[in-house]
C-alpha cells in the first residue's frame, strides 16, 4: 500500500475583507457625526453616498486613520488604521480638501510625495502617474497656476504614485469636466481589474453608477444601505416598482392588469402610457406578455421606471 | 525628512518675513552703535546695555516674537491651509515630521538672531569675546527652546499666535518680575541664567534676577525635549483635519 | 359639498421690492458691523472675553482712584487725569494690538472684502466705517474712566462747586487728550492690519513695537549712576544732549508726550522729563505725523487692493 498525500480538496474561503469597520462612531461633543456604522469593503470600486453632512468624509477620515473612532474599530488590511504610519504604504488617499502646496510645480509636489513614501525610483514613479493622468505639460508650471481640474487630477497623481493597492478618494470628481471624467473611469476600471480595493465618495450619482460595483449610502451618519444598488433597490419593499407599459389598447391592458394580484395601481397618463406600480416583479414580468397575449395587445413598451442610483437615494433619503 | 525640512524652510521664508528678521535682528546693534558714539563711558552703561538692551528688548521681546512668529506657523499654515494630510498620510515616523518643523525655525531664526546678538554685546562691552560667546550660547539655548514650545502651539490651536504673545507679555514679562520663582519656569530666566552663567563679571547686573546656572541649563533641555516629545504625542492623537 | 380650493405658492425667485437706502446706509452698517465685532457681539461667547477683560482693566484705575479719592478727601495730592490716560494706555495698547486686526484682516483673507465692494460701498467708505468704530469704542472707553474719576473728585472734594469751579479747565483737556490718545490707538494697529492678511501677525508686530520701542527708549534714555543729583534732579542720559531726541522712539509714549503737555502735568519720569526740555512742537509734530501718516498709509493701501 502506498501512502499518498491526498490532496484535500479545500471549501473556498470568502475572501478577507480589504477594510473592515466594525461598530464605528464618531462624535463632536455633543454632535454625532457617524453613528455606530459596520460594513465590509473587498477588492473592487465601491462608491460612498449621501447627501452632505451626512457623514461621508468622516467615515473616510477613521478609514485613513486621519481620525481616531469614538467607539468601534477600523481595520485596514488586516492592520488598525489608525496610528499605524506603515500602513500608507499599501494606501493612496485623496482627501476632500483641494489645498496644495501653490508654490510648488507639479512635478516637485508628486516627487514630494514620492521622496515621502520612500520610494526608491522617484523620477519612474513620478512619470507613470503623470502619465496616467495625463498632465505632462504643465509640470513645470507651479501648482497655484493650475486649474482646479488639473490640481485634483495631479492630487490623484500623488495619491497613486506608491502604486497602493487600496485607494480612498473623497469627492474626485469635484471641478472636473466631462472629459476627465470619462479618463478617470476608464483610470478606475482599469485600476480594479488589477485587483486593487477602491473606495469613490461622491456627489455625482451617475458616475458612482456606472463605476462602483457596491455602494455604501449613508445618511444623516447612519449606513442606510449597502450592497449592489439593484440588490437595495429591491429591498426596498415598501416602495413598489414602478413600470411603464405601453400598449396599442391601454385600457384593455390596464384592465386586465387590475385584475391580477401583481401590481397595486395602475394608472392612465395621458398619452396612454400605462405606470404600474408593483411590489413583485418577477410575478409582474411574467403577467404582462401573458395578458398581452390572452386579451391580443400589442405590447410596445415595458421599462422600469427608477432602476437608477438616483430613485434609490431619494426613496432612502426622503423615507 | 529632508523634503519635509526643505518645504517648511520654503513655506517660512518670504521675501517680507526674512527682511523683518534681518531688521529686528539688527536693531540692538544699530541701538549699540548709536550708544557706543555717544555715551560718555559712564559706569552704568553695563547695568543698562544688560538689563535693557540684552535682556529687555532682545531676550524678553525680539527673540521670542521672531521666534514665535515662525514657529507657530510651522504648523500653523498647514492646518489652516488644510495641508497637513500630504505629511501625515505618509510612512513616515511621527517625530520626523516634528523635528524638520522645529529645525526649520530654528535654522531660519537662529543664525539671524545670534549674529545680531553677538555683534551688539561686541559693540557694549568693547570687543570682549567673552560676553559675546555667552550671548551666543544663550541665544542658542533660547531660541531652541522657543522653537520646540511654540511649534507645539502651532499644532494644538489655530489661535496660537495670541496665546504665545499672551505668554510672553504676562508671564515671562509682568509675573515674573513680581515673581521670582517663575524664572525657573521661563525660557527668559534659562537663557539670561545661561548667559550670566557663562560670564559673570560682565553681566553682573543680572546677579539678583538670575537662576542657578546648572538649573538654567537643565531646564532649557527638559523644556525643548519635552514640547519636542508633545508635539510628536499631538500629531499622533490629533484629528487630522 | 363646496368645492375645496388650493393654492400654489411661487417659491422661485423673488424680487425685493422695499426701499434702496443707499451709501449712508451701507456705512452705517459697515459701522455697525464693526462695532459689534471688536465688543465681541454677536459671536460665540469666547469673543467676549478679551473685549470684556479689557474694559474692565481700563475701569479699574479709574475706580480705584476715584474710592482713594473719596477715602483720603483729597487730602492727599492725587494723580489725575492725566496719569490715567498713561495707565489705560498701555492696556488699551494691547486691546488694540489684538482686536483691530479682527475688523480688517478676516475680510481679505476670507475673500468677504469682494462682498462689500460690490455694494454702493467705496474702499473708503469702507476703510472709514472700519476706523469710525473702533474710534468710537475706544474713546467712550477712555472717556467712562475719565468720568468716573472727574465724579469721584468732585463729589469727594470739600466743596464740589468750587472744585468745579476751579478746574473746569480739566473737562476740554479730557476730551481733547482722550481724542487724540484714541485716534492713535485706533490708527497704529489698522494700519499694520491693512499691511498683513493674518491677524496674529498684525497683533504680534504692534505688540512687538511697543516692547522693542519701549526699550530702545528706555535704553536711549537711561541715567548714569554717578550723576544722580537727587530723586527729582537732572540725570544725564548716557547719549547726553542726543538723549531727550532719542527718546522719541519710545512709539508707546506718543500720546502720552502730548497728552502730557495738555495737562501741563509735571512727570516724574525720567524720560518724559527730557522729552519736557524739547522745544512744545517736537511732540506735537511726532504725533501727528505718525497718526496721519500711518492713516495715509492704511487709506493708500486699501485704495490699492485688487480683489
Amino acid at each position: 500500500m502506498t501512502e499518498s498525500h491526498d490532496v484535500i480538496p479545500q471549501t473556498p474561503v470568502p475572501m478577507a475583507p480589504i477594510i473592515d469597520v466594525q461598530g464605528v462612531s464618531k462624535w463632536f461633543g455633543s454632535v454625532v457625526a457617524v453613528n455606530d456604522v459596520s460594513f465590509q469593503v473587498r477588492p473592487g470600486i465601491t462608491g460612498l453616498l449621501g447627501p452632505n453632512g451626512a457623514g461621508k468624509s468622516t467615515i473616510l477620515h477613521m478609514i485613513t486613520g486621519k481620525a481616531a473612532c469614538s467607539e468601534g474599530e477600523v481595520t485596514v488590511l488586516g492592520q488598525p488604521a489608525r496610528n499605524n504610519p506603515e500602513l500608507y504604504r499599501s494606501i493612496g488617499v485623496m482627501s476632500e480638501h483641494e489645498a496644495v502646496y501653490g508654490f510648488q510645480t507639479g512635478r516637485e509636489f508628486i516627487e514630494f510625495t514620492a521622496a515621502l513614501h520612500g520610494l526608491s525610483s522617484i523620477a519612474e514613479s513620478v512619470d507613470r502617474v503623470i502619465g496616467i493622468v495625463g498632465l505632462e505639460d504643465a509640470l513645470r508650471r507651479k501648482l497655484a497656476t493650475f486649474s482646479r481640474g488639473m490640481r485634483q487630477r495631479m492630487r490623484l497623481a500623488a495619491a497613486m504614485v506608491h502604486d497602493p493597492q487600496v485607494l480612498i478618494l473623497d469627492e474626485p470628481l469635484n471641478g472636473t469636466d466631462p472629459r476627465q471624467r470619462l479618463d478617470f473611469h476608464e483610470t478606475m476600471l482599469r485600476l480594479a481589474e488589477q485587483g486593487r480595493t477602491i473606495i469613490i465618495s461622491s456627489h455625482i450619482l451617475e458616475e458612482v453608477e456606472t463605476l462602483a460595483s457596491t455602494i455604501l449610502l449613508m445618511v444623516s451618519g447612519k449606513l442606510a444601505a449597502a450592497g449592489d444598488f439593484r440588490a437595495i433597490r429591491e429591498k426596498l419593499d415598501e416602495q413598489a416598482y414602478k413600470v411603464r407599459v405601453i400598449t396599442d389598447s391601454p385600457r384593455k391592458m390596464a384592465a386586465a392588469l387590475a385584475g391580477t394580484d401583481d401590481i397595486d395601481s395602475v394608472s392612465i397618463g395621458s398619452d396612454g402610457e400605462l405606470t404600474v406600480l408593483s411590489r413583485n416583479v418577477t410575478a409582474l414580468q411574467r403577467s404582462i406578455p401573458r395578458l398581452a397575449q390572452e386579451h391580443a395587445i400589442r405590447l410596445m413598451r415595458v421599462e422600469p421606471l427608477d432602476d437608477s442610483l438616483e430613485s434609490i437615494f431619494s426613496y432612502v433619503v426622503d423615507r | 525628512m529632508s523634503a519635509i525640512f526643505w518645504l517648511s524652510i520654503h513655506q517660512l521664508t518670504g521675501r517680507w518675513r526674512i527682511i523683518l528678521v534681518l531688521l529686528l535682528a539688527a536693531l540692538p546693534v544699530g541701538l549699540a552703535v548709536i550708544v557706543h558714539f555717544t555715551a560718555k563711558g559712564d559706569t552704568s552703561f553695563n547695568r543698562d546695555f544688560t538689563n535693557i538692551l540684552l535682556d529687555g528688548m532682545l531676550i524678553a521681546g525680539i527673540l521670542p516674537i521672531v521666534t514665535m512668529a515662525l514657529a507657530t506657523s510651522a504648523f500653523g499654515n498647514e492646518l489652516e491651509d488644510k495641508t497637513l494630510g500630504y505629511l501625515v498620510l505618509m510612512p513616515v515616523p511621527r517625530w520626523q515630521i516634528v523635528l524638520p518643523k522645529v529645525l526649520a525655525s530654528l535654522i531660519i531664526c537662529g543664525p539671524i538672531l545670534l549674529a545680531g546678538g553677538v555683534a551688539a554685546t561686541l559693540l557694549g562691552f568693547d570687543g570682549e569675546a567673552r560676553p559675546a560667546i555667552a550671548v551666543a550660547v544663550a541665544l542658542g539655548a533660547g531660541v531652541l527652546a522657543y522653537a520646540a514650545i511654540f511649534t507645539w502651539a502651532g499644532l494644538v490651536t489655530t489661535r496660537a499666535l495670541p496665546f504665545a504673545l499672551v505668554y510672553v507679555l504676562l508671564w515671562e514679562g509682568v509675573i515674573s518680575s513680581f515673581i521670582d520663582g517663575v524664572n525657573y519656569l521661563s525660557v527668559r530666566g534659562y537663557t539670561l541664567a545661561i548667559m550670566s552663567g557663562l560670564d559673570e563679571p560682565s553681566f553682573h547686573a543680572l546677579e539678583d534676577r538670575v537662576i542657578e546656572f546648572p538649573v538654567a541649563v537643565v531646564g532649557a533641555a527638559i523644556v525643548t525635549v519635552l514640547f519636542l516629545f508633545l508635539g510628536v504625542r499631538r500629531l499622533r492623537r490629533m484629528d487630522v483635519p | 359639498m363646496t368645492q375645496p380650493t388650493g393654492e400654489l405658492f411661487d417659491l422661485g425667485y423673488q424680487h425685493y421690492d422695499g426701499p434702496r437706502e443707499g451709501r449712508m446706509r451701507a456705512r452705517k452698517a459697515v459701522f455697525v458691523d464693526g462695532f459689534k465685532t471688536t465688543l465681541g457681539l454677536g459671536r460665540g461667547s469666547g469673543a467676549k472675553v478679551l473685549p470684556f477683560l479689557l474694559f474692565g482693566a481700563a475701569m479699574a484705575p479709574a475706580v480705584i482712584m476715584a474710592i482713594i479719592a473719596s477715602v483720603t478727601n483729597n487730602l492727599v495730592d492725587l494723580p489725575g487725569h492725566s496719569i490715567y490716560y498713561q495707565i489705560v494706555s498701555i492696556v488699551l495698547l494691547i486691546f488694540a494690538a489684538i482686536i483691530a486686526p479682527e475688523l480688517l484682516c478676516p475680510d481679505r483673507r476670507n475673500g468677504v472684502i469682494s462682498l462689500y465692494l460690490v455694494r454702493p460701498l467705496s474702499i473708503t467708505d469702507y476703510v472709514a466705517a472700519r476706523w469710525l468704530a473702533f474710534f468710537v469704542i475706544t474713546l467712550l472707553l477712555v472717556y467712562s474712566g475719565q468720568v468716573v474719576l472727574l465724579l469721584s473728585l468732585v463729589l469727594s472734594a470739600a466743596d464740589p462747586m468750587e472744585y468745579l469751579q476751579d478746574n473746569w479747565l480739566d473737562i476740554p483737556r479730557i476730551l481733547a487728550a482722550g481724542f487724540l490718545l484714541a485716534a492713535f490707538i485706533t490708527t497704529l494697529p489698522l494700519a499694520v492690519s491693512a499691511l498683513t492678511d493674518r491677524r496674529a501677525f498684525a497683533a504680534a508686530f504692534v505688540i512687538g513695537l511697543f516692547i522693542i520701542s519701549g526699550a530702545a527708549g528706555g535704553f536711549l534714555t537711561s541715567c548714569d549712576e554717578h550723576d544722580d543729583s537727587g530723586r527729582s534732579g537732572q540725570c544725564e542720559p548716557i547719549t547726553g544732549g542726543a538723549g531727550k531726541w532719542l527718546g522719541l522712539v519710545d512709539v508707546s509714549e506718543v500720546p502720552n508726550n502730548v497728552n502730557t503737555m495738555i495737562f501741563n502735568a509735571e512727570d516724574e519720569g525720567d524720560r518724559a522729563r527730557l522729552i519736557a526740555e524739547l522745544p512744545r512742537v517736537v511732540p506735537i509734530g511726532l504725533y501727528l505725523i505718525l497718526t496721519g501718516g500711518l492713516a495715509f498709509i492704511l487709506w493708500w493701501r486699501y485704495q490699492r487692493l485688487t480683489v
